[in-house]
C-alpha cells in the first residue's frame, strides 16, 4: 500500500468525518496520524486512534531571525513598496512588529527533519493558516511533488483567506458556500472540490443532538431568562468587540420590551477563555442601559442553537453554518462589510444585510 | 477648566496606557484634552479596549471612522499592496520560507486599513498634537505618518532601555525611531548617544528623564508602605520579611537555561518561608507564565505578578533579580537594589549590569545564598558610587519633574492661543 501522513494539530470533531471521507475515495493509501500536540495525541488515544507525537525540538534564533528578515526587506520587491497613496514606505511599518515578530527560521529544517522520517506519498492536513506547522509541512510537501488535501472544517471563508493563495490539490468541505468559495475566489477548479454530505456530518459530529429532550423552557431557566423570550444569540471574540457593541447598541431599543408576550433577548456566546473573562469590564457601560446574558464559553455552542430565534455573528465562521444547517435565521452583522462577508457567503448571500441598512432591524 | 489644545494618543497594547497615562494624566490636568485611539490587535489576540477601560479614559476605535468611501479605498490599496508583493506568482519573494503566507497576507491588509483610518481619524479630529509611545511599532508609525503629513507636531517617549544596534545600518531600529516625530523625549544621555543618528534626529531628541517614575518617586513614604501591603495581600504572601522580584527576561534575549533558573529559584525559596519570591515575566510572554504556573502555586511565599504597574512593583520589593531588562534600570532609580541572575559563563552574555559594576552576580544555585546577604541595608554600600554614575548616565535627572519638563516643551511645539 502507498503510505498518506494526516498531520492533525486542534481537536475538531468535523475533520475527522472528513477524514473518514477521504479515506474512502484513497483506498489504496494507508493513513498515518501524526500531530506535534500532546492533547490532541490524548483525545486520540481516547477515541481509540493511534498515533505519532512529534516533538520538534526548536531553538529560536534571534540573530538568525533577525538576519533573515534584514535579508528579505533588503530584496528590491520590498525596498520600493511604498503603501498606496503615501510615501510611507511599508518595511518600516511591517518588519518589527509584524515580520520580525513571526519571522521563524529553524521551524522549516524541523520539518524537513519530519519529512525525510516519513516516507509518504500523500500530506493530509487541515486547512487551517493558522496552524503555521502544518503551513510549512504542506509547503514541503508541495515543494517535493506530495500531493497535498486540504480537509476544510473552519477558518476557510474569513477576510484574511480572500488574500491567502491557496493550492492545494484537492480539498474535501462541509458545506455548499466553502466549495463555491475555492472555485469562485480561489481558483480551484470543481472536480478538486469534495463535498461531503452535511446531513451525514451533522449527525457524526453532534450525535447527541437529535436526542436532547431539553425543552427550550428548560435550557432557558437554566441561564435565568423568561421562557417565553425570543432569543437572539451571538459570538464574541476579542478581535470584534467594536462590532459587538455595535451591535447591542443597535439592537438595544428592542431588547426585553415589558409589553411584548415574547420579548427579544440577547445571549452573548464568548468564543475562548479570554473572551469569558474580559467580557464583564468590556461591556460594563453597555449593561447599565441594556439587559443581556454573557455566557460562560464551557457552554456547548451546540446546545444553545434549537434555543436560538436569531443568529447574528460578524463574519462567516463555522458557528455561522451551524446555524444555517439547523435552519435557524442568521445575520451577517458586518457594517461597511469590512470583514468582507458579501465576498465570502454565497448561497447564504441573502444572510447579510447591507452596509447602510445594516443594523438587525429585521428580526421579526 | 478649559482646554486650550486637544491630543490625540495611541494605546494599542496594555503598556502604551501603562507608560504613557502618566504623563497624559499630568497633561490633562493643565492645557490638554486627551483622547485616546486604538485599534484591533488580532495577531496578537490582544484586548485593546479593557486597559482604557479600566483607566476610565476618554477613546475612540479606528472603526468608528469607517464608511464605505473608507472600505472601498482599504479594499483597492488592499489589492494593490497585495499584488505588488507577489511578482513572481502566488508566493511571496523571500517570506514564504520563513513567515507564514497568513501573517504576511494579513498584516498587508490590516497596512491599508490603519493607515487609511488613521489618516481619517485625524482630519476629523483635527489634534493639536498625536501622542505615541514610539515609532517602531506597526501602528505607531502609521499614525506618526499621517500626523507629520498633516503638519501636526508628533510626540514620543522613550519606552526602556536601548542596546546597541544590532542591525544593518539601513535597518537599525534607532534613525527609525525619529522619522516622523517631532520630538522625542529621552529618559538620559545614554539613550541620546543610540537615537543621535543624524543632524536631523539630534534636533528632535530632548533628554528629559523618565516621565511615568515620577510619582513614585515623590511618593509619600506610608503610600510606600501601604503598595507593599496590597502587594502581599494580593498573593497572600503570609508573614514574609522581604519580598524579591524575578524580572523574567523574554525568553528570546534570555541568557542561560531560564527554566532552570525558575527552577533553582523555586527550590531556593521554598525552604525559606520568610522571603517572599514574586515572578514578574516579560509583557509578552503570560502564556509561558500560565504553562509554568503548576510550580509554585502549591508554594505560600511564591506568586506571579503580571499586573502590577511596574513602579507600584518596585515600590514593593526589596530587591529585584534580572538580565538586561529596564525592569533593573526603573529599580536602581526608585532605590532598589538588583542582582544580576545569568547562568551563563561567556564573558559576552555578561554585558549586563554585573558588567557594568552596580549589581552582584548569581551565576549558579550556589550562588542563591547570597540573597539573603543583599536583602540586608548596608549590601548595596560598596557599589553606591557606580550605580550613581550609572543612573546619570541613563536619566537626566531623578527629581520627579520629568513631567513638568516635557509639559514646557510641547507648549513650545504648540502655537499660541
Amino acid at each position: 500500500m502507498k503510505r498518506a501522513l494526516f498531520l492533525i494539530n486542534n481537536v475538531e470533531e468535523e475533520v475527522f468525518l472528513l477524514l473518514a471521507e477521504c479515506a474512502q475515495t484513497h483506498p489504496d493509501y494507508l493513513i498515518k496520524i501524526v500531530t506535534v500536540n500532546p492533547h490532541v495525541s490524548d483525545w486520540l488515544q481516547k477515541q481509540r486512534l493511534n498515533c505519532s507525537l512529534l516533538s520538534l525540538r526548536k531553538t529560536k534564533n534571534r540573530p538568525a531571525d533577525a538576519a533573515k528578515a534584514f535579508e528579505i526587506v533588503a530584496s528590491e520587491t520590498y525596498r520600493q513598496h511604498c503603501v498606496p497613496g503615501t510615501r510611507l514606505e511599508s518595511w518600516k511599518v511591517l518588519l518589527w512588529d509584524r515580520f520580525f515578530q513571526f519571522m521563524d527560521v529553524d521551524t522549516s529544517d524541523c520539518v524537513q527533519t519530519v519529512l525525510d522520517y516519513f516516507d509518504y506519498q500523500l500530506l493530509i492536513a487541515p486547512l487551517d493558516p493558522h496552524d503555521l506547522i502544518a503551513q510549512r509541512l504542506v509547503r514541503a510537501a508541495k515543494r517535493r511533488g506530495v500531493p497535498v488535501i486540504a480537509l476544510v472544517a473552519s477558518f476557510l471563508r474569513t477576510k484574511e483567506t480572500l488574500d491567502l493563495p491557496l493550492s492545494y490539490t484537492k480539498y474535501f468541505v462541509s458545506n455548499q458556500d466553502d466549495l463555491s468559495f475555492l472555485v469562485q475566489k480561489k481558483g480551484a477548479e470543481a472536480s478538486a472540490v469534495q463535498l461531503v454530505s452535511s446531513r451525514n456530518r451533522h449527525e457524526t459530529v453532534h450525535p447527541s443532538r437529535e436526542q436532547k429532550k431539553q425543552t427550550k423552557e428548560t435550557l432557558l431557566s437554566q441561564i435565568g431568562i423568561a421562557p417565553a423570550a425570543r432569543i437572539i444569540l451571538t459570538t464574541f471574540a476579542i478581535r470584534h468587540i467594536w462590532e459587538l457593541r455595535q451591535l447591542i447598541h443597535n439592537l438595544s431599543p428592542r431588547l426585553n420590551l415589558p409589553n411584548e408576550t415574547a420579548p427579544l433577548h440577547l445571549l452573548i456566546y464568548p468564543e475562548g477563555p479570554l473572551e469569558t473573562r474580559e467580557a464583564e469590564t468590556l461591556f460594563r457601560k453597555e449593561r447599565l442601559h441594556t439587559k443581556f446574558t454573557l455566557l460562560d464559553h464551557t457552554v456547548d455552542f451546540a446546545e444553545l442553537l434549537p434555543i436560538t430565534d436569531h443568529f447574528i455573528c460578524f463574519r462567516a465562521r463555522k458557528t455561522l453554518d451551524m446555524a444555517c444547517e439547523m435552519g435557524i435565521p442568521a445575520t451577517v452583522y458586518d457594517p461597511f462589510l469590512l470583514n468582507r462577508s458579501d465576498q465570502l457567503l454565497f448561497n447564504g448571500q441573502e444572510l447579510l444585510i447591507h452596509a447602510e441598512k445594516n443594523t438587525p432591524v429585521k428580526l421579526d | 477648566m478649559s482646554h486650550h489644545f486637544r491630543g490625540l494618543c495611541f494605546a494599542g497594547r496594555e503598556h502604551h496606557v501603562k507608560k504613557l497615562k502618566s504623563m497624559i494624566q499630568y497633561l490633562e490636568q493643565r492645557d490638554f484634552e486627551v483622547t485616546y485611539i486604538t485599534g484591533n490587535n488580532v495577531l496578537n489576540q490582544d484586548n485593546y479596549e479593557s486597559p482604557l477601560l479600566r483607566e476610565e479614559s476618554r477613546y475612540v476605535h479606528l472603526f468608528d471612522f469607517l464608511d464605505p468611501a473608507a472600505v472601498a479605498e482599504i479594499n483597492e490599496a488592499n489589492d494593490l499592496l497585495q499584488k505588488q508583493l507577489e511578482p513572481g506568482g502566488t508566493e511571496i519573494e523571500g517570506f514564504s520560507e520563513h513567515i507564514p503566507d497568513f501573517y504576511v497576507r494579513f498584516s498587508i491588509r490590516d497596512l491599508a486599513e490603519t493607515q487609511i483610518l488613521f489618516r481619517k481619524a485625524i482630519a476629523e479630529l483635527k489634534p493639536d498634537v498625536v501622542f505615541i509611545l514610539h515609532e517602531c511599532n506597526f501602528w505607531t508609525k502609521c499614525l506618526a505618518y499621517c500626523a507629520n503629513r498633516a503638519n501636526i507636531p508628533v510626540v514620543s517617549f522613550q519606552e526602556g532601555q536601548y542596546g546597541p544596534n544590532q542591525a544593518p545600518p539601513e535597518y537599525s531600529i534607532y534613525p527609525l525611531m525619529t522619522e516622523f516625530s517631532t520630538v522625542v523625549f529621552l529618559w538620559g544621555p545614554k539613550e541620546f548617544e543610540f537615537l543621535n543618528t543624524s543632524e536631523s534626529a539630534a534636533k528632535k531628541l530632548c533628554v528629559v528623564g523618565a516621565p511615568h517614575l515620577d510619582e513614585y518617586i515623590t511618593m509619600p513614604e506610608e503610600r510606600k508602605v501601604r503598595t507593599r501591603e496590597a502587594l502581599i495581600q494580593k498573593h497572600e504572601l503570609g508573614p514574609v520579611s522581604s519580598i524579591v522580584a524575578f524580572a523574567v527576561p523574554h525568553t528570546m534575549s534570555a541568557s542561560g537555561d531560564l527554566l532552570k533558573i525558575i527552577n533553582d529559584l523555586i527550590v531556593f525559596f521554598s525552604a525559606r518561608p520568610n522571603l517572599a519570591l514574586v515572578l514578574r515575566f516579560h509583557p509578552f510572554e503570560a502564556a509561558l507564565a500560565g504553562s509554568l504556573k503548576h510550580l509554585w502555586q502549591h508554594l505560600k511565599n511564591i506568586s506571579c505578578d503580571q499586573d502590577t504597574e511596574t513602579p507600584d512593583l518596585i515600590t514593593a520589593i526589596d530587591l529585584c533579580l534580572c538580565q538586561r531588562t529596564s525592569f533593573g534600570l526603573e529599580c536602581l532609580a526608585l532605590g532598589k537594589p538588583i542582582a544580576e541572575i545569568n547562568y551563563n559563563h561567556s564573558a559576552a552574555d555578561r554585558s549586563g549590569y554585573f558588567n557594568q559594576g552596580i549589581a552582584s552576580l548569581i551565576a549558579s544555585p550556589a550562588d542563591m545564598d547570597s540573597i539573603p546577604r543583599l536583602l540586608e541595608p548596608e549590601a548595596g554600600s560598596e557599589t553606591a558610587h557606580k550605580t550613581l554614575q550609572v543612573l546619570q548616565e541613563n536619566f537626566f535627572s531623578i527629581d520627579g519633574k520629568t513631567r513638568e519638563r516635557v509639559y514646557r516643551r510641547i507648549l513650545e511645539l504648540l502655537p499660541t492661543r
